[in-house]
């Protein structure tokens, strides 16, 4: 299987549900396939691509389509069923970088200070303390826990500094979720999800998601604060060389505080995972 | 600041007590291009992890270890700089020998043309220049290997010399050197007759 055909077997998210009013077209890309996503009073919304319509599904907030006719299952997410959440999609932020890039950086916590000064970190809280990565593999997926992290406004709802605890599941090539202490319900934990859009090897949509307790923020300050992050991102994820994500080690001198990524990094390769990597 | 040769994306920055460096622009550790860095005294700061660099290349901190006691070959590939006549000469195979220009030549600014350095050259001395009618005499190449052009330009009274530097996607940019006897009027006119050489140069 090449590296397209393996990806063409993951659900991939398109639109936000609701979207899309009924006869409304919008043309888009997926995997280097032109795609156009009409709404449809009967359906809620109609994928096709080079005529042929795609199995389209809901899920956290977005319509997800796929390219194949068995597609694997959709990953399961049992917050996006807990109603007294607080359900955030958070618009597109187009990027011109690899799927796979965006995803790591998404699991890197040692940039906050830099690249999200005063809010998600700050100097002189710069250090990285051990955490625990593993493949769970029963679910197939990587998981990174016990991640601490002192973060100066850590949410939108957040009152001054505090350590914020992470977990992170990647249980997708190119989804990953991120549960974090939240700011006012400290027993529970707030979920921050990114949905990637590959729309070629080197260029991407990402859809974030979030399934928070915050009773105060309006939606639209949630997906303002949401929206800077990813600005931020942006501006390191368009300015990596190479675009693509260099997947056998060599080419980049990976830390201890990167062990996510050495574990994502190799659990692509096993899978066989190249759309977006650069192989040696 | 970011750079580019034909072949290469460099980084050329001074630290805080004047060191020049010229590195490969991207960080060892994720890639980013480290011109979109800071500069920290004797250091270079990548944007993304804040990654401190010396001015031999050398990474000496990572802040994410701050403790981490940290191997020498952590490091860009480094190149060879000069500076003379208030220009900065990069060397990305060997040792960098820059040109001598004559003693009098200061520099007026630099300004990226929309055309490759062959082309480029062939308009200034052949098309664009007599086109121009400023009284613009012979140019003459004074050097090819790298490529540094001279004319006199009646208008300034004034003799420019036109270093030029191949760049990314067939650009050229142009360093431009005047007589240092050239006042600040002179040197407007010799900065808006660039101007008018470029508009020239990228006409179709």
């Amino acid at each position: 299987m090449n590296s397209i055909e393996h990806a063409r077997q993951y659900w991939y998210p398109v639109a936000m549900i609701n979207e899309l009013q009924p006869g409304q077209q919008r043309d888009t890309q997926l995997l280097d396939s032109r795609l156009t996503l009409t709404g449809d009073e009967q359906y809620g919304i109609v994928a096709t691509a080079n005529e042929k319509t795609l199995l389209a599904t809901q899920a956290c907030g977005h319509w997800w389509v796929t390219l194949c006719d068995k597609p694997l299952p959709m990953f399961d997410l049992p917050e996006a069923q807990e109603h007294e959440r607080r359900f955030v999609p958070c618009g597109v932020v187009h990027v011109e970088c690899s799927p796979l890039r965006a995803v790591e950086n998404f699991l890197d916590i040692a940039h906050f200070p830099f690249v999200h000064t005063d809010v998600l970190g700050a100097e002189p809280h710069t250090e990285v303390y051990r955490y625990d990565v593993k493949v769970d593999e029963s679910r197939d997926e990587v998981i990174a826990s016990n991640i601490r992290f002192y973060q100066p406004q850590a949410a939108k709802s957040a009152e001054g500094g505090i350590h914020t605890e992470y977990t992170y599941r990647v249980p997708a090539p190119m989804v990953a979720v991120l549960y974090k202490t939240c700011p006012q319900k400290p027993e529970a934990m707030d979920v921050i999800a990114l949905f990637v859009q590959p729309l070629s090897e080197e260029s991407c949509d990402v859809w974030p998601w979030m399934a928070l307790y915050d009773n105060e923020s309006t939606q639209s300050e949630l997906v303002e604060f949401q929206q800077m992050i990813f600005v931020q991102d942006r501006s390191i994820l368009e300015n990596q060389m190479p675009r693509r994500l260099p997947i056998d080690p060599g080419l980049e001198i990976p830390t201890k505080a990167d062990l996510t990524s050495v574990a994502y990094r190799r659990w692509l390769k096993q899978r066989g995972a190249y759309y977006g990597a650069l192989a040696s | 600041m970011r750079a580019k040769t034909g072949r290469e994306d460099l980084v050329v920055w001074r630290s805080a007590s004047g060191v020049l460096s010229a590195w490969e622009n991207r960080c060892p550790h994720r890639g980013m291009r480290l011109s979109h860095g800071f500069v920290r005294g004797e250091s270079l700061a990548c944007a993304y992890h804040g990654w401190h660099f010396e001015c031999s290349g050398r990474c000496h901190y990572i802040p994410a270890h701050p403790e981490l006691e940290l191997p020498r070959t952590i490091k860009p590939a480094t190149f060879d700089v000069v500076e003379r006549d208030g220009l900065v000469w990069v060397n990305t195979t060997e040792k960098a020998i820059p040109l001598s220009l004559p003693a009098d030549a200061t520099p007026l600014r630099s300004i990226t043309f929309n055309r490759n350095l062959d082309a480029l050259t062939d308009c200034i001395t052949v098309t664009a220049a007599p086109k121009l009618n400023t009284g613009c005499h012979s140019t003459t190449v004074e050097s090819n290997q790298p490529r540094v052009l001279s004319t006199f330009l009646d208008e300034s009274n004034h003799r420019v010399y036109l270093a030029l530097q191949a760049s990314e996607d067939h650009k050229t940019v142009v360093h431009a050197l005047v007589s240092k006897e050239a006042n600040e009027a002179d040197r407007i006119t010799v900065s808006r007759w660039l101007e008018s050489l470029r508009r020239e140069a990228e006409s179709p």
